[in-house]
This record gives structure tokens, sequence and C-alpha cells, in this order.
């Protein structure tokens, strides 16, 4: 007779009594909750407040899931076992796309110009030098593949853009004929699994940045190349620390680790850093070195791999940021029209001239923009913003 | 509620394994196991929670009727009774609007049309109340004088929403008389584990791949191999989601000590459309051949009443399936297959050429998926010309090696599941049956299939915070 059978049945049985504990045991508050929740704000028949109940369960039942990070890590190991290109997120614009460089990409879809480019007669109407800046995109043509079927907009989008900009004559800088130009190690420009430009790049994007403006717009900024030579800046460089965000959707085991180089000022600099919470209300107020108030030290030190250390610049986005440059009184003053790209960018930049404001168009809104334009008065208009 | 859900497998299940076998007796068991079952009904379907209970209530008055008036002239009314209620019932849910519409498009009418939501599982739980009525009639087991001992049999949940349909007089004594013991818990969850790889690793994957061919449409342009590849895909998507939740149901059956019959049996190494139909979805087809083909007088009035008895159970085979003329086409199509496999004796001659053979069943099988799971009856066309390029269609396209590059291994693995190449093994190699390192390489597989599994419903459900946006 052969022997009952142990290993699987306990192994099953731990396994689906550790994830009920930690799942469901342990937030039991949570769902018990929702009752008090539905009750008072979901409308409709006794029948749809019961069917929102579940559903808000199940929601909360996927949220609170015991070793969830860990079980993506699994999945995204399978996915990699099973020699998948394309990973389907829950937010399909999410899903993460394996190109022939073994790179993470988020697929681009065809979008329309930003409004503030196609307005952009409005703020060129207000007098300030404008530039538009096409930074560096991950999505290269030419050298990037994404599978049959899957099918990136990256380009034709920024096609679109410039076709706008040039016809209304605006200063347009790009900085991907630059990197093409200069031959850049096109591997090293992003982050395998992080949508963003690496820190290194960045800082290269703000020398070419400035070298238009003095050379096209007659500014005169780091006359001697101090700060845009990069033996002035410490490099301090985490190996494999770094899951980006598209590596955050699939975990390490599909798309790796990258390493993360944090760059710093190896002069001294003294900076007061003003900055607009999301609510218009708050104001946050700092006043130190580079180091003191342009990084966020949590993001970096860390240990989670899943920790965005790309954010460690500036700590987030917000809608408006002012860095006042108190070593340079006689430096221009400068806007960026930001997104996230402008983290590093924007604080490298802050060390080059007086003062560097920077507007956020995803938390700021539009409507008030030309407003605070003519508050601030800049002496150019950088808009990287795509 | 799903099988394959992290509300289920964390949470539903653990907790009625937890109470279950902490109870004492059998009928507090039972109870518990009604009343669980009830709820995970209701979860997904708290309004249809009545039409369940009305189809318990009716059929458990109707096992009494059919007890109290065996043998007498009102035996029949009564059976008449239960056939019209649950039949009605389907009818209402499922065939109402399909049925109307015909009219009004027949006839030129302009009858309103009802539309209402399917309760789940209907198909399933009517014809299990049936299946009692009928087999407490025919003395194949003794009428349940408890309300809830029915409705236990009705709405256990392992089978409650996709099968097997289970049939009374297969379980009537495990109701009050199962012993539950750790040899059945065992194999249960081996059940479990191997329905849920079938399910959410092969089934889920394929499904993305079928829908993304069948719903894009254009089938004048796609290639003929993007064609098949999403044939194929759906004749797999179709086979592990189906034959998956039945092994979970049976799975699951067992670890509370109720024993099912299998559902499917290899059905793609069939050596003919008779095998096929004998592997495939048993439950329904010896559900039909039992309560409709046999009563109707099966192949035992000649050959042309044997034709017709045929026709009928293909036809309501095919509706039962869904109120779509492709299901009924799909009927028809295997009722031509069979009288013809029938009539000329092929059933026993094409298994003698195995290799052939079984082709011939699968292009048959996959032909006959793409009629079930096309929207209508032209678009079937339209895919099928596709498969066979008639519109002139290219041979490969991008839609083509993008499905194959990103299913390739999940294409192996499904080819060797489909084939029983380990009962094959087990026969070859009989020493590696019981040998303890194998056991152990197995459980450990199994092992993983459960938490990848995980892994899937974890991704599935996740959406992590993003830092920043674009």
């Amino acid at each position: 007779m052969n022997r009952p059978r142990i290993f699987l049945p306990l192994a099953v049985l731990i396994v689906l009594f550790v994830l009920f504990n930690g799942t469901f045991l342990q937030n039991a508050r949570v769902f018990y909750d929702e009752i008090g929740w539905v009750g008072a704000n979901a409308e409709g028949s006794a029948a749809d407040k019961l069917e929102t109940l579940i559903d808000r369960w199940e929601a909360d039942a996927a949220s609170n899931l015991l070793y969830k990070e860990e079980l993506v890590e699994l999945d995204g190991l399978a996915a990699r076992v099973l020699y998948k290109h394309f990973v389907r997120d829950t937010d399909y614009s999410y899903s993460v796309v394996k190109d022939n460089h073994g790179w993470l990409q988020f697929i681009t879809f065809a979008a329309k110009p930003r409004p503030i480019v196609q307005n952009i007669a409005e703020y060129q109407a207000l007098g300030y030098p404008l530039v538009y800046v096409q930074p560096t995109t991950k999505f290269i043509e030419g050298y990037t593949e994404f599978p049959a079927t899957l099918n990136d907009q990256t380009a034709a989008n920024a096609a679109q853009t410039k076709e706008l900009l040039l016809a209304a004559g605006v200063p347009y800088l790009d900085l991907r004929e630059l990197a093409e130009e200069q031959q850049l190690d096109k591997e090293q420009l992003f982050y395998r699994t992080d949508h963003h430009w690496r820190v290194e790049t960045a800082f290269w994007a703000v020398g070419q940045t400035v070298d238009y403006l003095n050379g096209q717009l007659g500014f005169n900024i780091d006359a001697d190349g101090f700060y845009r030579d990069i033996e002035n800046w410490e490099q301090t460089t985490w190996q494999q620390n770094f899951l980006g965000s598209q590596g955050r959707r699939v975990g390490r085991f599909y798309g790796g680790l990258d390493d993360f180089t944090l760059l710093t000022p190896a002069f001294e600099t003294d900076l007061q850093v003003v900055i607009d919470d999301y609510d218009g209300e708050g104001q946050i107020t700092r006043e130190g070195s580079f180091n003191d108030v342009l990084l966020d030290w949590d993001m970096l030190n860390d240990e989670d791999v899943y920790t965005n250390r790309y954010g460690a610049y500036w700590g987030a986005d917000y809608p408006t940021v002012l860095a006042d440059n108190r070593q340079n009184e006689d430096g221009p003053t400068v806007l960026i029209v930001k997104d996230s790209y402008s983290l590093p960018y924007g604080a490298f930049l802050a060390t080059m001239v007086d003062k560097l404001y920077m507007v956020d168009l995803r938390y700021y809104d539009l409507a008030n923009l030309a407003g605070y334009i003519e508050e601030i008065k800049p002496d150019v208009i950088l808009i990287m913003y795509s | 509620m799903l099988f394959s859900s992290i509300e289920f497998l964390c949470g539903f299940l653990p907790l009625t394994l937890l109470i279950y076998y902490l109870l004492p007796w059998r009928q507090a068991r039972n109870r518990f196991l009604l009343l669980m079952s009830l709820g995970f009904y209701g979860w997904g379907e708290p309004l249809h929670l009545l039409i369940m209970l009305a189809c318990i209530a009716a059929n458990y008055a109707f096992g009494l009727l059919v007890d109290k008036f065996k043998g007498s002239s009102l035996i029949k009314p009564v059976l008449a009774a239960m056939l019209l209620f649950n039949l009605g019932l389907l009818g209402v849910f499922k065939y109402a609007a399909f049925i109307t519409a015909n009219i009004n498009a027949a006839l030129g009418l302009s009858l309103p049309v009802w539309q209402t939501a399917l309760p789940i599982g209907i198909s399933f739980f009517t014809f299990q109340g049936m299946s009692y009525v009928i087999d407490v009639y025919r003395g194949e087991a003794k009428v349940r004088k408890n309300l809830l001992d029915v409705g236990l049999y009705v709405s256990f949940f392992p089978q409650l929403i996709a099968g097997p349909i289970v049939r009374y007089n297969t379980v009537a004594e495990e109701i009050d008389g199962r012993r539950e013991n750790w040899r059945d818990f065992a194999s249960g969850i081996d059940l479990l584990l191997i329905g849920l790889g079938k399910k959410v690793i092969l089934a889920n994957n394929f499904a993305v791949a079928a829908d993304k061919i069948f719903d894009a449409g254009g089938y004048e342009e796609i290639s003929v191999g993007a064609a098949w590849l999403g044939a194929v895909a759906y004749t797999l998507q179709i086979y592990f989601d189906f034959g998956g939740y039945s092994d979970m149901a049976i799975g699951l059956g067992r670890m509370f000590g109720f024993h099912f019959l299998p559902n499917f049996n290899y059905p793609y190494i069939a050596g003919s459309v008779t095998d096929f139909w004998r592997r495939w979805h048993i439950s329904l087809s010896s559900w039909f051949r039992d309560y409709v083909y046999i009563p109707l007088g099966g192949n035992r009035k000649g050959q042309g009443r044997m034709v017709l008895n045929l026709l009928a159970v293909w036809l309501l085979t095919g509706l039962w399936h869904g109120a779509n003329w492709t299901f009924v086409a799909w009927g028809l199509y295997y009722f031509c297959f069979l009288v013809f496999e029938k009539l000329t004796g092929l059933a026993k001659i094409l298994p003698k050429l195995p290799v052939i053979s079984n082709l011939l069943v699968l292009l048959i099988v996959i032909i006959g998926w793409v009629l079930f799971r096309a929207a209508d009856i032209s678009s079937a066309v339209a895919y099928l010309g596709a498969m066979f390029g008639v519109f002139g269609n290219p041979a490969v396209d991008e839609t083509f090696i993008f499905q194959l590059s990103e299913n390739k291994v999940l294409l192996v693995i499904a080819a060797l599941a489909a084939t029983p190449v380990i009962p094959w093994l087990q026969r070859k190699l009989p020493r590696l049956t019981g040998n303890m390192a194998v056991g152990l390489l197995r459980d450990c597989f199994l092992l993983l299939v459960l938490l990848v599994v995980l892994a899937s419903l974890a991704k599935g459900s996740y959406n992590p915070f993003i830092y920043f946006n674009f």
C-alpha cells in the first residue's frame, strides 16, 4: 500500500493559510470598514450596494495580498522563462515591452501635441525668449525595435510637435540629434528598467542646453564651463540597486536591475529652495547646500530596490518650485515647463543660473501659466514637456 | 467567484476547509457546505441567488411528488411540470431574447426583446435539478425528505457554475455516507493544482492570442498563419479552461469527500469524432445520452429513428452552449460527422489508423471551434475562409509572427499537457510509480504551479503607485 502523501498537501495548506491570514485576517478591519463605507456612500438598491461591497472587498483582497511584490517578481520570472516580450498590465498603457536590446519599455500611443505647444503663440506673445527642448527618447529610431504588431509612436508624436513649433518659429533644441552627432553610447542614455533618462544623460543635456542658450540666444551661462565639467561633480554609483518604473511592474527577474549614479557638486553651493505643494496652499522652504536642499536622501539610502532613486532629485514633482542660487545673483532667471525628465536636469541647471523656476503642467493649471510667467519674468523659458 | 481568484484561493477555500473540518457531525458539515455554496454563488450573483434557490425548492418539491405519485397516472403530469419548470427557467433567462429576435426577423414583427443578465451556471444547476428528479423517478436514488440535502446537491460550490454536471445517482449516497480521508484530500489537491495550472497558465494566455486574432476582424486580410494560430489558440484555450475548471471542481469535491466522475479524457487524442465525444465534456454528453437519447429510443428503433434521435440530441447540445445560431450550427456540424461515422462504421475503422485519424479529428474539431467562437455564422465562414487562404490571404504576417513568438513555449507545454504523456510514462516505466524521488519532484512541480498561479493572479491585480507621471 502506498505511503500517504504528506509534503504537497501540507505545503499547499500552509501556503493558502499563510496567505489567508496575511491578506484577510490581518486586514480584517479594512474589510469590515467597507461595510460602513458602502452604507454611507454607495447609491442604488440593496442589491446594488451589495455588489459594490463585493467589488470593494475584491479590490481590497487584491491590494492587501500578502507577498504581492514577491509574487509579481515570480510572475516576471515566469514571463522570462516563457520568452514573453510583452507583459500585459492591469492598465494596458503600463504594459511592458522588452525591446530588441532587452530594455524594458512602455508603448507610446499616438497623441496630439500638448496644449502648451498647440497654443504656443500665446506664450510667444508674452515676449520672453522661449526654447523647446526635445529630450532624448528611450525608443531610438533605427536602434530600438519592438516585437511585431507593437507600434511605438514616440517619434511620430515628437515629429508632430516639432512641425508645429518650427512653423511657429520657436527655437527647437533637439537633443536626440545631438546625441546622434556626438555618438553617445545609446546603451547608456536610459535606464534599462525605467522610462527616464539616466542622471548622467540629464547632466549632458544641461550642458547642451547651456551651449545652445549661450550660442543662439546670447546668454553667458557658466562661461568657463566649470559647472558643465563632470570632473567637478562627485559621482556615487550604487550597483544593481534600482528597479525602475517599468521594472516595478514586472519585477526584477524579468528585466534585471539598474545601477544608479548620483551626481553631486564637488564645489560649494548655497541655495534656497521654495516648493509649492499640490494643494496650492502649502509651501516648503529649504536653505543650504545642493545636497541638503535638492536631494531626498531617504530615496537613496533605502535599500529596497523598488525605491524610486530617480526621484531623489527634488524628491517629487511639484506644481511649482524655485531654486535660488545665492552664489550667482548676476545670473539669468530660467523657467522650465517640465515633466519628470527635468528633475535632475533642473537641479544641475540651478547651479549655473540665478533663479531656476520649474512648473509642472501635470499639477499646475495651464490657464494660470501666462500669469505666472508675467510674475516671475524669466530671462528664458525652456519647455521640456513631452 | 472564480476558483482562480485571490478571494477564493486565499480566502474562501481556507476558511471553508478550516470550519468544515472543525465541525464534528456530518449534518453540520453538510449544512455548512450548503451555506458556503450559497455564499459562493451569491458573491458573484447576489440577485440570481434567488433563482437558484427557487430551482432548488422546486426540484425538491418535484422529487417528493415524483416519489409520491410513482406508478400512478399523475406521474406524467408531474414530470411534465418539472421539465416545464426547469426548461422554462432556462428558456426565459437564456433563450427568450434569441427566440424573440428570430421570430421578429422571420416574420417581420416587432415583439419586445427581453434582455436580462444570464444567471451564471443556470445551464448546470437546472440540469442537476432535473437529474435529481429523474433519478428519483427511475428508482436510481432515494428521494430526499430534507430540502437542505437537495440544496447541497444542486448548489455545491465546486461544480455549481461550470460543472461537471453531477448526476444525482452518482453522489446520492455520499451526501450522508461519505468518509473524508487524507488520501482523497491529497489527490484532490493534486487535481486542484493541475486544474489551476491549466486554467491560469495555459488557458488564460491562449485566450489573449485567440481574442486578439478573432476580435480584430478583417479576416480577408489576416494571414493564413494568423488565422490558424488563432483557431489553435482557441482550441487550446477552451480545453484548458474548461478541462482545468473540471479538474478543479473534481479536486475540490474530493477534498470534501465527494467523488465526481471525470469530465475530460484527453479529447485531443481522439481517433474519431465519436471517440472525441466520449472524451469531451463527458458529463454533458452522458446526460443527453441517458436523459434524451436513450428515452427517445436511442439506436434500438431502426436507423432512421436513430438519426432523428441524434439530431434532437445535437440540436439540444448546440443550444445548451448558448443562444446563437453559431452554437446550433456547431451542434449540427457534429451531428453530421457522428451520423456519418455511425452509418459507415468509420467510428470503428478510424482508430486503427491512429496518426491519420487523430489529425483528421483534430482538423474537424478545430474547425468546429471556429464555428463555436465566432460572433455569428458569417464571421465564422469568413474566418474559415482566411484559414484556407480563400481571400488570397498572405501566408504569414506580423500578427502571426508576434503571437507565435510570444506563445512558442506555451504551445509546447500545451501539446504535452493535452496528451497522456504522464500515464504513458507510468505504464512504460512502472518503477517510477511509487518512487520517492519522482514523487517529490512531482510534488515540487505542482507546488511551483500553485506559486506561479498565485503570481499570475497577483500580477493581474497589480497596479503599483507610480511615483511620477510622464
